[in-house]
């Protein structure tokens, strides 16, 4: 347990938090996304999109750009190499946290569901 | 107590990787249409073989009438009027031809347009598709105006669907789509100056000069390129586990997502 409360704390609060976990994983796969997009995969709002993405890029693991696709303004984010590596090094923990939990599981024995309290 | 923690623990966890898995593929899929505008290009050169068909060669052209035309100012004039696509005016491919590119080249890359739009606003092209297609139409007329007097067999088309294709893999930023737009270049620069069949005749394959079909082997090899490249991209995009962030074994956590659940 101790293991795994190791694990645990190595979880970055910044980059864990489920949407921000979403929108890393959104910027790293597209290199350069729209605002819009993110908006639309990950199902937010656009206030919550924005409050997300000003801790992240105040964080320096974003950077948002602005500007014109036709007379429409834009605003596009790509990751940035911290952020890459933080979400890398997030998703690491967390598998390791599965593995550990399973090698765990794995060495108890099977309770009796007979013996099962009540 | 603590085993029922680390259960829900581990469930969690699981659930969360899952979840990002099944995102990255989305935005990957997503991210990656190029396969589209190949397949509908080539099938849209397929659809223009019966066009290039001679049914008899005319009478004055064993020589002549295939090499580079140079008009004067009233040829040049006389060209843009009447076959702007199709070739220049000594070349058998006429208003037929000129009237189903000047058709199709629009609707494929409106096809193109339509396609990555629909696929939720794919994150790499949709913010720079009206550059493409602003661009197409431009380097369209540009060409037609300036450079439009240079005999191409009939093939400027390719030309055009090339300069797409370049654009479309620049602004993907895809070393290996670029790869394949050069490539494709390339076989629209020999197909718009060479006779293709000569290739199949030096290997053996066909007959010299086989006369009504002279141009096939051009559109051929052009739309096989396309159409073969497209469902291999197509089938590749599927096969691809994007891998930046779930490179795992098989049978791991990540293995087992499905393909939705995108975290909310």
């Amino acid at each position: 347990v101790s293991e795994l409360d190791n694990l645990t704390a190595e979880l970055d609060d910044l980059v864990h938090q489920r949407t921000r976990l979403g929108i890393l994983t959104v910027a790293l796969e597209a290199k350069r996304v729209e605002f819009g997009y993110i908006l639309k995969t990950l199902e937010l709002t656009a206030g919550n999109l924005s409050g997300h993405l000003a801790i992240l890029e105040d964080a320096g693991l974003v950077r948002t750009t602005k500007g014109y696709a036709g007379r429409r303004p834009r605003t596009w984010v790509s990751i940035t190499r911290p952020g890459s590596v933080a979400l890398r090094a997030e998703i690491d923990t967390l598998r390791a946290i599965v593995l550990r939990v399973d090698g765990a599981t794995r060495l108890q024995p099977k309770a009796d569901p007979r013996l099962a309290p009540m | 107590m603590a085993e029922r923690n680390n259960d829900e623990s581990d469930e969690l966890t699981t659930s969360a990787l899952r979840e990002l898995r099944a995102l990255q593929r989305r935005v990957s899929k997503d991210s990656h249409a190029f396969w589209f505008p190949c397949v509908a290009f080539g099938v849209l050169v397929l659809a223009s073989a019966p066009l290039y068909w001679m049914p008899s060669l005319p009478g004055d052209c064993s020589h002549g009438c295939l090499v580079s035309y140079r008009p004067g100012r009233l040829g040049l004039v006389v060209f843009l009027l009447g076959n702007p696509m199709g070739g220049g005016p000594a070349l058998w491919t006429g208003r037929a031809t000129a009237l189903y590119w000047l058709l199709a080249l629009p609707v494929g890359y409106l096809a193109t347009r339509l396609y990555f739009s629909s696929r939720g606003g794919v994150p790499r092209v949709r913010a720079r598709s009206w550059i493409i297609v602003t661009s197409f139409f431009v380097v369209m007329v540009g060409y037609i105006w300036v450079l439009g007097y240079i005999s191409m067999l009939g093939m400027q088309a390719l030309v055009f669907i090339a300069l797409g294709l370049l654009l479309l893999a620049v602004a993907e930023r895809s070393p290996g789509h670029f790869a394949y737009a050069i490539g494709f270049s390339a076989l629209a620069a020999l197909s718009s100056f060479n006779y293709q069949e000569n290739l199949f005749t030096k290997l053996g394959i066909g007959r010299p000069f086989s006369g009504g079909g002279l141009l096939l082997p051009n559109l051929l090899l052009s739309a096989g390129y396309l159409v073969i490249g497209g469902i291999g991209f197509r089938i590749a995009g599927r096969l691809r586990t994007s891998g930046v962030l779930f490179r795992t074994s098989a049978g791991g956590p990540a293995s087992a997502a499905g393909p939705s659940g995108a975290p909310a």
